[in-house]
């Protein structure tokens, strides 16, 4: 009996009518099962939960996927360091990365500390945006660690041959800039205070 | 910054077995030319052939289809001249063979005069027969060519074969080779080697789809000239000078040798030789004045010095193949050499 004729004859019955097959639904707790996951599907389940992308679609996410390079660092291994030449962008996929920044006079360089970076965390852009850009600090691994990364060839290629996924991920980069911006802002203007008191206080 | 003695250790390590794995790499490619031609030339067709390719997989699928169809018909009415020119070319070729014999007896003729002159005036005797010598040259070299020739149709099938099946399969597989190479490459290395062969492979797929242009345009300027003045073999000639002008510089001298040989053989009435040379220069003035600089110059950016420069090193070193790949090599070599400059002064200057 067709699904049809089966719900007129239920109906006619007055029974309950069973409900269709959700394929999306099926789909879904297919690949969420533990056994249907591989490193291929884990990729766009990991950049879900990347702040950043939070705008993306599934299908979107799978796109940049396939332009990430994963890189692996052992513990204390350098991934870039102040002054490089820099051409990318970095996911963490796993580990943590130092953001450390040395400054001071020539024999009196002093290193501090700007961040901590875990999982799904990100840093970089820099490198993707400038024609030549020189990194302003240097990542150093904390443990043995996992690196997404996104480099300028890379980008071209998105752009060209997906330009909504490119345009995408570059305003989600100028959204990026523009927080730091923002923040360095603030801290300027913190800082001026700090001297404005100072001097006052003289 | 120093890195952990481990960290360390584990990147020097990398660093030689990558090391290790590309020496190799190139020694076997040396070693072994008859896989390394086809890997060649299925590369450069690859590189030619990818534009087509990222179009075709930008459009929808229906559209795919109806560009399928498109590309089908356009592919077809090329072919079929290019199928006419090559029966042409092909019986151009023989018939000049077959006349051969005349242009010996002629360059005897020639010598014979010339020996002449010289005893009349210096009253010095000319001892090499340039004839003679031809025929010992072409006894030996042709009969090795022709001891050979089994071997060497052997090797032709084998590339004409085993270059379609690597371009698909570079068409096919290209990215997955590609991150399996860059996977292989140390971390301290590989962003820079990575932008480095970005704009290198950009260049030089760049290069070739404009040596390409620019031999079809050179070909069909001397075809077209030659038809008009009625100069034997055109077709064959044509073919010749678009072919010899990949070789940069020395090139167009070759084709004009091809064509001076024929207008020797075959004297074409009082003033041929001269408007067929005129014809020659006039398409290798469009060449240099207008195509090279429009699409070669601008694609590679080398200066013309440089160039000059890498065909006669390219022709030492690996004599007309060294020639056809010196500016390909120059222009990686010009790219790195940016690199390093852009870090030693530039960075150190922001």
């Amino acid at each position: 009996m067709s699904y049809e004729n089966e719900v007129k004859h239920l109906a006619g019955k007055q029974e309950p009518i069973p409900g269709r097959v959700d394929l999306g639904l099926m789909r879904y707790l297919w690949q969420a099962g533990p056994f249907s996951s591989n490193r291929q599907e884990s990729l766009p389940k990991f950049l879900q939960r990347v702040s950043v992308l939070k705008e993306f679609s599934s299908n979107e996410l799978r796109i940049l996927s396939q332009y990430l390079h994963r890189r692996q660092f052992s513990r204390g291994e350098i991934v870039f360091r102040q002054g490089d030449a820099g051409y990318g962008f970095y996911f963490v996929l796993s580990g943590t990365v130092t953001i450390q920044h040395l400054s001071g006079r020539e024999g009196d360089l002093k290193e501090h500390i700007l961040a901590m970076l875990e999982k799904t965390q990100y840093f970089g852009e820099m490198g993707l945006l400038e024609d030549y850009n020189r990194r302003n600090a240097t990542a150093v691994c904390g443990e043995s660690t996992t690196l997404l990364g996104l480099f300028k060839p890379d980008l071209e290629a998105l752009l060209d041959q997906h330009p909504v996924v490119g345009a995408k991920f570059m305003r989600e980069i100028s959204l990026i800039l523009a927080q730091r911006v923002g923040a360095l802002m603030q801290e300027v203007t913190h800082l001026r205070h700090q001297l404005d008191g100072g001097s006052t206080l003289k | 910054m120093n890195q952990t003695p481990v960290a360390l250790r584990q990147q020097r390590s990398q660093i030689v077995f990558f090391g290790m794995l590309l020496l190799s790499g190139i020694y076997l490619l040396i070693s072994f030319p008859r896989l390394s031609l086809p890997l060649a030339s299925a590369y450069v067709l690859a590189l030619i052939l990818k534009p087509v390719e990222d179009f075709f997989w930008s459009l929808p699928r229906r559209h795919r289809f109806a560009a399928s169809v498109l590309l089908a018909t356009l592919v077809g009415f090329m072919i079929w001249p290019l199928f006419t020119i090559t029966t042409t070319v092909g019986a151009e070729a023989q018939d000049l063979s077959v006349n051969f014999p005349r242009f010996e007896m002629l360059l005897r003729q020639k010598f014979i005069e010339l020996r002449s002159v010289v005893y009349r005036t210096f009253k010095f005797q000319i001892d090499i027969d340039p004839v003679v010598w031809m025929a010992t040259k072409l006894k030996t070299d042709g009969g090795a060519l022709i001891a050979n020739l089994p071997k060497l149709m052997g090797n032709l099938l084998e590339w004409l074969i085993l270059t379609p099946v690597f371009t698909w399969f570079f068409l096919r597989e290209g990215k997955k080779l590609k991150q399996g190479f860059l996977r292989l490459i140390p971390n301290p290395w590989f962003e820079r080697s990575y932008m480095l062969l970005y704009q290198f492979n950009g260049r030089f797929g760049g290069y070739i789809m404009a040596k390409t242009v620019e031999a079809t345009i050179l070909g069909v300027i001397l075809l077209l000239g030659l038809l008009l003045m009625d100069f034997p073999y055109a077709f064959l000639l044509g073919f010749i000078g678009g072919l010899t002008n990949i070789v940069p510089y020395v090139g167009p001298l070759l084709g004009w040798g091809a064509a001076l040989v024929v207008g020797l053989m075959e004297p074409h009435g009082d003033g041929a030789l001269m408007t067929m040379t005129i014809i020659y220069v006039i398409a290798n003035f469009i060449d240099m004045a207008l195509v090279f600089p429009l699409l070669v110059s601008k694609i590679v950016n080398l200066h013309p010095l440089i160039v000059v420069g890498s065909v006669i090193i390219g022709s030492e070193v690996g004599g007309l193949v060294g020639m056809i790949i010196s500016v390909p090599v120059a222009t990686f070599f010009k790219l790195a050499l940016v690199d390093v400059h852009k870090s030693l002064y530039v960075e150190n200057q922001k």
